[in-house]
């Protein structure tokens, strides 16, 4: 204060200056610009202590704030948030949140070269302590100018402990976090792998690669371990029993398209997914795609049904194979009569099913199956999704061979999501493999009575047709059989098959389909060496809706009650001789 | 009054000095104790995370169903009709007395058979 008085009052306060001016100008008018001076510096003192005073209250009030009332949230958060900005990739579970693919901390050796004393004697003795390492590519990387190469990644504990052991300068560890599948090959093909950065290069993995990187929160699948577990097992004993070159197996809930099981066989270990064949990792389920038989035929008796160009009643003429541009159409245990619709389907009559395409037309067909999602390639969230192969030139040709799913390459997938959409009240939902995202609405394609009808001919062909072998006691098992012969290099060949078996359950009010697949199976003295559908594929999914029915909460039911009897009887479906009116002949 | 003044300044000073150092020291403190406790957090995080992964990998079904063979040999995959809803569970039992005593025998006869050991096991069931 003195200071700033002094230095401002200078010119004035000086002694000589005021005795000087004291004799000519009187005292008090010398003294005016002084006193002036001073209160304006006082002035502008008060302001600034004002100022400074303010600022100082302000800065109190937010440490006393900080200190004491809001302090710790603010802090924690940061600290929180300083946390979780660690990259670690997201957990992946099943259904019911068992984890099926997580990581694990693991140390990974490298190298500083310039502190490396005696590269090739360090080189020995690492490939002699770890395996798969080559010593002259060793040494070669610890002679390199450089401050930092791997040596080798993602070490067990006791490696770690050898490599310590040996006592090399110019070594350290760097921990790592390796992707770990505990279920191993089990659900392969859904979950993908990742490289060796932890980027997800397959599967799930993949589709979801950012998403697992970025959120921390587990992703939960559709899929069930325990249900993927039983078909697995199924499908490779059936494999095996039947020498089969691949199988594929599906399980869908039929009202949201949820995937509870998913399995191609064979498959491989995602934890050393390097280690097996190219060939074992193609997904067969949802990239193959494969002409599938005669399991098309439930989705050309629900298309015909659907467009009002047959009823359950109507029938027809199977006594002589269709020709057409050059091909005859026939049936392989024909009946050689005259065929009710619930006929055609139960006894799997191309035939039958060739004139009901016919009659329905190939501009309707292609409508439907549009709809059903089998002209496109399915939506499921995974990149190993097959296109389906569909006719250039949708003909009367194409349309028959189609109705018995011959002409037209699809995924076991989009068949299975077809046929939910037949059987479960007409509504098609795209297929998923994640839990949320279930398309609960869906998309309407056949109406209520065809999905009843068709309920009813499934329930018939495994009460009395070729699917016998699936059925469950008590868990009122209806389906399809499907075996497709082969494209050789000389047109179809007759002894390679793609067997199949589409099942649904309970077919009162269905929940799930079951879907089992061989491919190239073989006969045996079991199966009186056929291969066929009903033969091979249909015991599988009879055989794993016994196990899986209990875990889905699905109660059996005494199948003779008189209610259940009614709901899923066609009555009268055999041949009348006044029953039988053409289809053919009313449609013209 | 200069002297009191002087005084109170001093006093004030010091007391802030002191103060502050204070608290810079017992802030470092505490994070020093927050970074170990984030760190034995972190290293529990991982244990846990590393047992989940143990408990998955140690339930696999394929494993699950090897040791069922090995120590519960006698058990069987339940047939449908040992399959009910809880409503009509009441039903069921008066409906088939027969039924429940010889399965309650088949338990006993089970568990005589099974050797001290896998007993108890089987009794933790």
């Amino acid at each position: 204060m003195q200071n700033i008085n002094k230095r401002k009052g200078y010119p004035f306060i000086r002694s000589g200056d005021v005795n000087k001016s004291a004799g000519a100008k009187s005292i008090n008018e010398s003294y005016r610009p002084f006193h002036a001076a001073i209160e304006t510096g006082r002035t502008r003192l008060l302001i600034t202590a004002t100022v400074v005073g303010l600022t100082f209250i302000a800065v109190g009030a937010k440490v006393v704030d900080l200190a004491m009332l809001h302090g710790d949230q603010k802090v924690a958060k940061k600290h929180a948030t300083a946390q979780s900005s660690k990259v670690t990739r997201a957990d992946i579970v099943d259904r019911n949140g068992n984890v099926v693919a997580t990581n694990l901390t693991m140390a990974s050796l490298f190298a500083d070269p310039r502190n490396v004393l005696e590269p090739n004697k360090a080189a020995v003795l690492l490939a002699k302590t770890l395996p798969g390492l080559d010593r002259k590519k060793v040494a070669a990387l610890l002679k390199r100018k450089r401050k930092f190469v791997w040596i080798k990644r993602h070490l067990t504990p006791r490696q770690q402990q050898a490599v310590n052991q040996l006592g090399i300068p110019g070594l350290d560890f760097r921990r790592e976090r390796k992707r770990f599948y505990p279920h191993g090959a089990l659900m392969a093909h859904s979950l993908g792998y990742v490289d060796i950065d932890n980027r997800g290069i397959a599967g799930i993995e993949k589709h979801f690669n950012g998403r697992l990187g970025s959120d921390h929160e587990p992703l939960k699948l559709s899929l069930d371990l325990r249900v993927q577990h039983k078909l697995r097992i199924a499908l490779a004993e059936a494999m095996y029993r039947h020498r089969a070159a691949g199988a594929a197996g599906i399980v869908m809930d039929v009202t949201n398209g949820q995937v509870i099981a998913m399995v191609s066989a064979p498959d491989f270990d995602p934890n050393d997914p390097g280690k097996t064949p190219a060939g074992r990792r193609f997904n067969k389920a949802s990239q193959g795609v494969y002409e599938l038989g005669s399991t098309f035929k439930i989705l050309t008796a629900a298309i015909a049904l659907d467009a009002g160009i047959v009823t359950l009643r109507n029938g027809y003429d199977a006594t002589k194979p269709i020709k057409i541009s050059g091909f005859t159409i026939n049936d392989h245990y024909g009946k050689r009569r005259w065929l009710s619709v619930p006929e055609i389907f139960i006894y799997s009559s191309n035939i039958g099913a060739g004139h009901m395409a016919l009659d329905t037309g190939a501009k309707t067909q292609k409508a439907y199956l549009r709809k059903l999602g089998l002209l496109h390639r399915a939506a499921i969230e995974l990149p190993e999704v097959g296109t389906p192969i569909v006719p250039a030139n949708w003909r009367r040709t194409q349309t028959v061979t189609i109705a018995f799913g011959h002409g037209i390459s699809v995924s076991p997938l989009q068949l299975t999501a077809a046929v939910a959409a037949s059987i479960n009240g007409g509504i098609f939902h795209e297929p998923t493999i994640v839990k949320d995202n279930g398309d609960e609405n869906g998309k309407r394609v056949f109406t209520a009575a065809t999905s009843k009808k068709m309920r009813q001919l499934l329930r018939l062909s495994v009460l009395e047709g070729t699917g016998k072998a699936a059925a469950a006691q008590g868990y009122l098992v209806g389906g399809k059989t499907g075996s497709a012969e082969k494209r050789g290099a000389g047109g179809y060949d007759k002894d390679l098959l793609i067997s199949s078996f589409v099942g649904v359950f309970p077919m009162t009010k269905p929940r799930y389909v079951v879907f089992a697949m061989l491919d190239e199976p073989v006969g045996t003295e079991e199966t009186k060496f056929h291969a066929t559908g009903g033969w091979v594929a249909a015991p599988i999914v009879g055989k794993v809706i016994k196990q899986i029915a209990p875990l889905l909460n699905v109660v059996p039911v005494d199948e003779g009650t008189p209610s259940i009897r009614k709901a899923l009887t066609i009555r009268s479906y055999k041949p009348t001789p006044e029953a039988r009116t053409l289809a053919s002949f009313r449609a013209h | 009054m200069k002297a009191l003044s002087l005084t109170v300044w001093l006093t004030l000073a010091t007391m802030t000095g002191y103060a502050m150092f204070h608290i810079t020291f017992e802030v470092e403190r505490l994070e020093a104790e927050l970074r170990d406790v984030n760190k034995l957090t972190e290293k529990e995080k991982d244990e846990i995370h590393h047992l989940r992964a143990e408990w998955s990998y140690l339930n696999r079904p394929n494993r699950l169903a090897e040791l069922t063979k090995k120590w519960l040999p006698s058990w069987t995959p339940p047939k449908t009709n040992q399959i009910t809803r809880m409503d009509q569970l009441s039903e069921k039992i008066s409906g088939s007395d027969a039924t429940a005593a010889t399965g309650a025998a088949h338990i006993a006869k089970t568990e005589h058979r099974l050797k001290k050991p896998e007993r108890q096991r089987y009794a933790e069931h």
